[in-house]
């Protein structure tokens, strides 16, 4: 077959294209530093990539919400501490009442003292956590608990006992709220039936029947509590089971999406290399030295 | 008398000298030429006369007596050009595929932080994180916020799309223009070339043209040609005539109401369509109708399943001042899908809740979240992330494809022209070695003739006087 | 040449010699002509060759037909005499032979003569034609890279060669 110059012109041409491409094509993955930087990059993986990507968002976000639960529980548990706290001076001050070497002042001060601690229950029944009164169940922009004057004689429950929820990804519930009837009533009972009991004079029925109820009140509340913690041990091993998944979808998604930068370099030198070696080869063979001749 | 006939014979000869003189020249101004098919002058000697012996009693067969041209000949393979036209066709319609697809990925523009799939991610996480703060305006604003997010990359997407899909539709008026003038020009060079033949000229360079028109043509609109007994070439798409010796058949474009007003190529006169199988104008075509259109109505679909899904599940729920029966989206496109006024103002409207009053309960806020897992695509096997996963994938499939097979069809055409260059194509090397041994030729004769002259001065000035 | 030979006989021989040869030579010098019309640039150089072949050996014989007509003439001041005057003073037979050759060798030469001006101008325009040529083909070069294949401009010098 003839050469012509022409055909030689385009094979050199073609072939530096082509090395050019090639040589582009990998300066292009490094600087993104992304295997994949569109669909036709690799059909194959880039649908696994976009599922991946969406999987690791939802665990990012399970994450947050676990946290958001972890603290919400916990801001339950660190009222009802404060509610046990005020229960143990309850029962102290029960006893002292029903002491029988207890003054008349005394007594008094008692009473007060325990309206106070039922006061301080009602405004720990109506924490707030992120501005939601996490006591009130499912109606958290309504304070849990109402009392009204300075010695309520009544407090009543504004809030209801429908659960809230929050859920991770696969459908898994996870109930936050703390009905604060439930965990409450028996406290704020035992602590108004000690009150009146004292106030009115009655301080050795105070003394009997308040302990009891105190000692009942402690056990709902322990309960609650008890429930409570269990919820936060389980979102604490969710926190921890959902950080490993985190750290196996992200090197998952790395090795899908991200180059070796050891082996993209290496690749970008050869094909630089056979660029230029083109480019020079493409010199000597251009044109014929018998023009020259007659220069 | 020996002398007039070295004159006939000069003036014969330098006759074919400056003929070849422009060829040659012809051929090297033209080395570069596309198309241009190398022309050589064939040559022969005249016969000598009866008369076997000449003066000096030399005989005739020693001496030439000069020469005459036989024509100049063509050199070209017929059967090559098909071959060239064929792989033109597939090639030109490869590359179309290719640049247009790369277009549509550009759009597309996955895997990417901005993309649908992370922007619909971002929407249903934004619920779940809504969930554990259903009270908090703030959040609630916020998720809306990713809705109209959301919206806006469905409305950019498809409006590009639908842009591409226009473009392609419009550069159709363009290479059927191409097409026009392109045959216009065939069906005249015929006839100039027939005129030419007739009278005996030689019609090189016509005929060089017109070669080029048939592979620009079967580049365009995969034409494939046939010469006639005329030696005029006619042109064809398919079964169809474009050009049939001095008649050329313009095409025009169309819009066809059976596929959105979209062009068709049809012939100018009595509007039948054409049928392309290869070429530019069928890629444009392939690709507007096939992908482009496909990930048009993939998206569209997208879409109206996300507003469907999401509004069913808001209606029902109450905001957080008990509004509620409100959609969460309006629209029923992914060009027209916006996010419900009313929610933009007022964030508390957001429905979150199952019951009035109850703002902490989060059922509602939970379900739009889990709209994004659920199979609502591809006869419930899918979900909204899933479907579109598999939509990037098949165009990302379709784009490498193309541009495999157009890599392919470049090395391919770059070898079939080789070939066909090795018939036709001038060689300046050769060119220069013939004109390098003519110089040194002439020169060594003039460095002779020069001496023998100086010994004739003296032999017939001195000696023989 | 031995001096055994007279000098008459000598002479005579040279003549005849180079009549033969100079009939060859104007059919070699018709033979350029037509080659060089033709622009047959094979066969010219082994014309060329014969040319200054048989110019040489006419050179030689030239030179041996003086040495015999300084000996005919006995000095070398009479070598200085025409040779029609040399000629003149043979003897017969030898006289009219001689008188014959020098004018049939006068008419070849003459002849040889106008078929060689004629090639010198045929050669002078094949030059020009080569010339011209040659200047067409220097033309398609591209502009970037020299005839020798380097680089010509330093700043294309990085880039493709079609760039």
């Amino acid at each position: 077959m003839r050469i012509s110059d022409r055909m030689l012109h385009n094979t050199i041409r073609s072939n530096l294209s082509a090395n050019q491409r090639r040589m582009l094509a990998v300066e292009d993955e490094i600087t993104s530093g992304k295997k994949v930087r569109k669909p036709s990059d690799d059909p194959s993986a880039v649908a696994s990539i976009l599922r991946h990507r969406t999987d690791v968002a939802a665990n990012e976000q399970d994450q947050r919400t676990v946290s958001s639960a972890i603290s919400r529980l916990s801001a339950a548990d660190g009222a009802l501490d404060t509610v046990t706290q005020i229960l143990h001076r309850a029962t102290e001050l029960a006893v002292q009442a029903g002491s029988d070497a207890i003054g008349q002042e005394h007594l008094q001060s008692i009473g007060a003292e325990v309206n106070e601690l039922l006061k301080q229950v009602v405004q720990t029944g109506n924490t707030r956590f992120t501005g939601q009164y996490i006591f009130s169940g499912s109606k958290t922009t309504t304070p849990a608990f109402e009392a009204t004057g300075d010695v309520p004689a009544t407090v009543t429950y504004n809030g209801n006992a429908e659960p809230v929820t929050y859920e991770l990804n696969g459908g898994v519930a996870i109930r936050v709220d703390v009905p604060g009837e439930e965990a409450l009533r028996s406290t704020i009972d035992a602590l108004m039936s000690v009150r009146d009991m004292v106030n009115s004079g009655d301080s050795r029925r105070a003394a009997e029947t308040g302990l009891g109820a105190i000692e009942d009140a402690l056990d709902q509340v322990l309960l609650v509590r008890g429930s409570v913690g269990a919820r936060v041990n389980m979102m604490e091993e969710t926190e921890v089971r959902l950080g490993d998944q985190n750290t196996n979808l992200k090197g998952l998604q790395s090795r899908l999406e991200d180059i070796d930068l050891t082996d993209a370099l290496v690749r970008f030198n050869s094909a630089r290399t056979t660029y230029e070696a083109a480019l020079g080869a493409a010199a000597k063979a251009m044109l014929p030295s018998l023009v020259n001749y007659l220069q | 008398m020996p002398l007039s006939v070295g004159l006939d014979t000069a003036v014969s000869g330098l006759r074919v000298a400056q003929y070849s003189v422009d060829t040659a020249a012809h051929n090297i101004a033209n080395a570069d030429t596309e198309g241009y098919s190398r022309q050589e002058v064939m040559q022969r000697a005249v016969p000598p006369p009866r008369s076997r012996y000449g003066a000096g009693g030399v005989p005739y067969q020693q001496i030439g007596h000069g020469v005459e041209m036989s024509g100049v000949r063509r050199l070209r393979d017929a059967l090559l050009d098909t071959q060239y036209r064929d792989v033109r066709g597939r090639h030109d319609e490869y590359l179309a595929r290719s640049s247009a697809l790369d277009q549509t990925e550009v759009i597309i523009n996955e895997p990417s932080d901005q993309g649908l799939q992370a922007r619909l991610s971002e929407f249903f996480n934004s619920f779940k994180d809504l969930a554990t703060q259903p009270e908090s305006v703030a959040a609630r604003a916020a998720t809306v916020e990713e809705g109209v997010t959301l919206a806006s990359a469905f409305n950019r997407t498809a409006n590009m799309l639908a842009y591409q899909r226009e473009s392609l539709d419009v550069s159709l008026d363009m290479k059927v223009a191409d097409i026009n003038a392109k045959t216009t020009e065939v069906a005249s060079l015929n006839k100039e070339i027939h005129r030419m033949s007739v009278t005996g000229a030689s019609a090189n360079d016509l005929l060089d043209r017109r070669d080029l028109l048939l592979d620009d043509l079967a580049g365009l609109a995969g034409a494939t040609s046939k010469l006639d007994d005329q030696g005029m070439v006619q042109v064809f798409v398919g079964d169809d005539l474009i050009v049939d010796g001095v008649d050329s058949f313009a095409l025009t474009t169309q819009p066809d109401p059976g596929n959105n007003n979209l062009r068709q190529v049809v012939f100018a006169d009595g509007a039948a369509p054409l049928d392309f199988t290869s070429g530019e104008v069928f890629a444009t075509i392939a690709v507007r109708d096939g992908e482009v259109s496909d990930m048009i109505a993939s998206i569209d679909t997208l879409a109206e399943t996300l507003i469907t899904a999401i509004n069913d599940a808001h209606q029902g729920g109450y905001g957080l001042n008990n509004v509620t029966g409100l959609d969460f989206f309006e629209g029923d496109s992914a060009a027209t899908i916006k996010v419900n006024e009313t929610l933009r103002g007022s964030p508390e409207s957001l429905a979150t809740s199952a019951r009035p009053d109850e703002p902490g309960n989060t059922t509602v806020a939970v379900a739009l979240a889990a709209v994004g897992d659920q199979k609502l695509m591809s006869g419930g096997t899918a979900t909204l992330n899933d479907a579109y996963a598999m939509d990037v994938a098949k165009l990302g499939i379709a784009s490498r494809q193309s541009t495999l097979l157009a890599e392919n069809q470049v090395a391919l055409l770059g070898h079939v022209d080789n070939v066909r260059q090795s018939v036709s194509g001038v060689a300046i090397d050769e060119e220069m070695a013939n004109l390098i041994k003519g110089q040194k030729a002439y020169q060594a004769s003039a460095k002779a003739i020069s001496a023998i002259d100086e010994m004739l001065d003296t032999l017939i000035n001195r000696t023989l006087r | 040449m031995t001096t055994q030979t007279d000098p008459q006989t000598a002479i005579i021989s040279v003549l005849e010699e180079e009549q033969r040869l100079c009939t060859r030579l104007l059919a070699v010098a018709e033979a350029q002509r037509d080659a060089l019309i033709a622009q047959d640039i094979d066969t010219l150089p082994a014309l060329v060759r014969e040319m200054e072949g048989i110019g040489g050996i006419v050179e030689q014989l030239e030179a041996g037909r003086i040495l015999e007509m300084e000996r005919f003439t006995g000095s070398q001041d009479e070598a200085a005499l025409p040779l029609r005057a040399v000629l003149a003073r043979f003897p017969e037979p030898s006289r009219t032979r001689a008188e014959q050759l020098r004018e049939s060798l006068s008419d070849v030469i003459q002849r040889l003569h106008t078929v060689n001006v004629g090639n010198a101008a045929l050669a002078r325009q094949a030059l020009q034609i080569t010339d011209q040529q040659a200047h067409l083909l220097r033309a398609t070069v591209p502009v970037t890279y020299s005839t020798g294949g380097a680089p010509t401009n330093p700043e294309t010098a990085g880039r493709a060669w079609w760039a």
